[in-house]
């Protein structure tokens, strides 16, 4: 009974409070049954940690999925630390191993990097034997006079507040936050991002009104709405020269949005750079979606066929097979246009500055006539000419 | 107990057949054609040892084969089918080839994502041309996940290597032996950085190319990348008086890739004329072989054009006896980004120049290296994805003709397909390469 009020309990608090950060998890971990992958990993420190926590991340690419799994670890740590103190012989407390799942669940939800999950798991075994060790003997032996129903209360009751606490508190809210909005923009789900990220919740943390500002942008409306929200200058309409995950992650899905696919899988590899393996399971799924834009059929195999390694993302790399590969098993090669040494035409196309301005003017020189590039730059020019 | 045996040893043999024969079709069609396998290892010529060369059908076919021992070649044939299909396809057998000259037991290679602009995971990397073994010979878990670049090694002995380790407390890492020193060249003699690196056989001078490189993302067209140099001269250090000079300071003219010859008496490198605005005048950047001469620690005499023409641009030469092999491109300095790199081969007795047909492909190829007797080639394509560089291999007859290269064995055929980095600047090694690791680790801390 015990066991099942503990897995619902975590389970609605996760799916209710912590969907985004648990997708966000697998967008940001990586699993693939290769053999570079796992030569890889043993090359690092902590290999089976990260690949089990990695193997785990996997499945919270699906909420409900995530969810359960979530529960069903907590559950599982919640019995395995009853059996060690059970095991302690009088030393049996199930406190402990209440606080135990509620360590855990605070680590884990605590931040997005997906890979310590099962390095936590194991630290974990020095807090708990140091309750153990040190609660009194009387406290250890109180459960023995409470009823069955005060049991409950007394092991379910902490666990639900810290865990609504831990859901609630101001780090996980705004990882969720940012979870959503990230995968928002990836699903160019512009209407969700100007919910998530609204004007009180920006003026909170600045590194949203970008977002919002894209999000403005690609429904046409940016130029209009500067005022709206808290925009200081042209640095907030754009995170050029942010070097973390999120500003490259940003750059990204604005070059994509533009229409520059090279130069958006440039940011998004370059995103992946700051991540723990050199990459992750949404960069690889963006990566492919720009070679689809690109129409590299090559790279469209190749992508599809490292998605297919891995548990999670099988189905929908097949699928993409499906959609987009009809050719051989090597990929059909594009025209070899400019093999040849008289080839010069690469030489004349303009390159990708660090300017947003002078890129959107190259941009709209070179054919580029979206609404939102032009938006874009109406909303530049309110703050004057800076494409010097 | 024995006939008991022997029934079980049967049934199983039985049951082994049954599940073996599973999905295959009754019959086989014989077609007059070689079979379309991936990697391509048909009429590749092989150095003996090498590791077993693995395939599957190009197109995904079910497939057996057999391989039968002729000597000289090994005839290797194919019967291919799709699940349910009656009636299968026997391919005419291929021949893979075998060569008498040796080979350099081991290959160094740099594996990198390849990239963009940044990095996470770096090695320079050793891999027994025998096995499937791959072994890291540092990375830059060593250097605090700096970059590690432009290894090379003097006269392909693993004791002797040099590469450059960047970011903070970075500089140029000399190894010999058990002994290891880092040296920032920007903070000594004429306060150059080092960048590409060549070895006097000698082993008492190493040459760099001290570049100033940027590179830019296209709008458009077919190529993502174009990396291009601002400024560069060649430097030397002496390794017997850690001085350090400069070769060519010339502000016009860009000079880069420097190689020696076999005997050391001469350095062979590239220039061009230096272009205002490269980003934007990049088509015109076409680089010349030149060669200088070198004599007791000094270069003697005028540089002179060794090789030049107006519609390809001259990057990396690599010599080995008579011959140089460079690679091509329409222009630019930094071929692996330009589809239309080819190597060419440059007899230099003779004058004469010429494309390596057999080794190129639609797209790039580039970072070549010659085995210590010359008669093998190991060099950098991207012909299987456009993208990922791969290493392939190709014997030399030492008269100008390369054989068919074939794609350095993986021991899965989805191997290099699923692998998300690339190979870069492969250089053949003598020997085993001791690990490296601690001894950088050492020298970062």
């Amino acid at each position: 009974m015990t066991y099942a009020l503990l897995f619902a309990a975590v389970f609605c608090v996760t799916l209710v409070f912590q969907s985004q950060t648990i997708q966000q998890h697998e967008a940001l971990s990586l699993f693939l049954l290769t053999g570079d992958y796992f030569t890889q990993t043993f090359r690092e420190a902590w290999p089976l940690s990260r690949i089990v926590a990695s193997f785990i991340s996997g499945f919270f690419r699906f909420p409900v999925v995530g969810g359960l799994l979530t529960a069903l670890l907590i559950t599982l740590v919640y019995l395995f630390a009853n059996i060690l103190f059970r095991f302690l012989g009088s030393l049996a407390k199930p406190s402990a191993s209440v606080l135990a799942c509620v360590a855990w669940y605070m680590f884990v939800h605590a931040g997005c990097d997906p890979l310590p999950v099962v390095k936590i798991l194991f630290r974990l075994c020095i807090p708990v034997l140091l309750v153990a060790m040190f609660l009194p003997k009387d406290f250890l032996l109180f459960r023995k006079e409470l009823s069955r129903g005060t049991l409950l209360l007394a092991f379910i009751a902490p666990v639900a507040v810290v865990s609504l606490a831990t859901a609630l508190g101001r780090t996980p809210r705004m990882n969720e936050k940012w979870a959503t909005i990230e995968q928002a923009a990836r699903r160019h789900d512009w209407d969700k991002i100007l919910k998530t990220a609204d004007v009180m919740s920006a003026s909170k943390d600045r590194e949203m009104i970008p977002f919002a500002m894209l999000a403005l942008n690609a429904q046409g409306r940016m130029a209009e709405n500067l005022n709206a929200y808290p925009v200081k200058g042209p640095e907030d309409l754009d995170m050029e020269g942010v070097r973390t995950r999120r500003g490259y992650y940003f750059s990204s899905i604005l070059q994509e949005c533009l229409g520059c696919n090279y130069e958006a899988l440039h940011l998004i590899s370059q995103s992946g750079c700051t991540l723990p393996y050199g990459t992750s399971m949404m960069v690889l799924r963006q990566t492919l979606k720009y070679n689809i834009a690109l129409g590299d059929q090559r790279m469209i195999r190749k992508y599809i066929e490292v998605l297919k390694k891995s548990p999670a993302n099988r189905a929908m790399a097949k699928a993409a097979e499906k959609a987009y590969l009809k050719k051989t098993a090597t990929g059909t090669a594009p025209a070899a246009v400019s093999d040849s040494l008289a080839f010069n035409g690469n030489a004349t196309v303009p390159v990708v500055t660090n300017n947003p301005i002078y890129n959107l003017i190259l941009l709209a020189s070179h054919g580029a006539e979206s609404p939102m590039l032009v938006d874009r730059l109406n909303a530049y020019s309110a703050f004057g000419d800076t494409a010097n | 107990m024995k006939t008991l045996a022997l029934t079980k040893g049967i049934a199983a043999a039985a049951s082994m057949l049954v599940l073996a024969s599973c999905g295959k079709p009754s019959g086989f069609e014989a077609v007059d054609s070689y079979p379309e396998i991936y990697p391509d290892y048909v009429g590749v010529t092989v150095p003996e040892g090498i590791a077993e060369l693995r395939f599957d059908m190009a197109d995904g076919r079910r497939f057996t084969e057999s391989r039968r021992d002729m000597g000289d070649s090994i005839m290797v044939s194919v019967k291919a089918w799709n699940k349910g299909d009656r009636k299968g396809v026997e391919y005419k057998a291929f021949p893979i080839y075998r060569s008498s000259q040796a080979i350099d037991p081991y290959v160094a290679y740099r594996l990198i994502e390849p990239g963009y602009e940044s990095w996470h995971d770096i090695g320079i990397y050793q891999r027994e041309l025998a096995s499937f073994d791959e072994r890291a010979i540092v990375t830059n878990e060593a250097t605090g996940k700096g970059c590690l670049n432009c290894h090379s090694f003097c006269n392909g002995d693993p004791e002797n290597i040099v590469f450059h380790a960047r970011g903070r407390d970075g500089g140029t890492v000399f190894a010999f032996g058990d002994d290891a020193k880092i040296v920032n060249l920007a903070d000594v003699g004429p306060k150059r950085q080092g960048t590409y690196s060549a070895w006097h056989p000698g082993g008492r001078y190493l040459v760099f190319s001290s570049n100033t490189t940027h590179q830019s993302f296209q709008i458009g067209g077919d190529q993502p990348i174009e990396v291009y140099d601002t400024a560069s001269d060649i430097i030397m250090v002496d390794l017997q008086t850690d001085s350090v000079t400069v070769v060519f300071d010339t502000p016009n003219t860009l000079e880069t890739f420097a190689s020696w010859s076999d005997d050391g008496r001469t350095l062979y490198y590239c220039a061009a004329p230096a272009v205002e605005n490269v980003s934007l005048g990049r088509g015109g950047m076409r680089y010349s072989l030149m060669a200088i001469d070198f004599e007791d620690g000094r270069f003697i005499g005028e540089p002179r054009e060794v090789f030049s023409r107006e519609d390809i641009s001259v990057s990396f030469p690599r010599i080995k006896g008579d011959y140089l092999l460079f690679t091509a491109s329409a222009y630019g300095t930094f071929p692996i980004w330009h589809r239309e790199a080819d190597l060419w081969l440059l007899n230099l007795r003779t004058g004469e120049a010429h494309s390596a047909d057999v080794l190129n492909s639609p797209e790039a190829e580039s970072y070549h290296s010659w085995s210590s007797n010359g008669r093998w080639v190991v060099f950098g394509s991207r012909r299987d994805d456009g993208r990922y560089t791969r290493l392939y291999i190709a014997s030399f007859d030492g008269n100008g003709h390369f054989g068919k290269p074939f794609m350095l064995p993986q021991k899965t055929t989805d191997f290099d397909m699923t692998r998300l980095k690339s190979y870069n600047i492969p250089e053949f090694l003598r020997s085993e390469s001791p690990d490296r690791q601690d001894q950088t680790r050492q020298l970062f801390r």
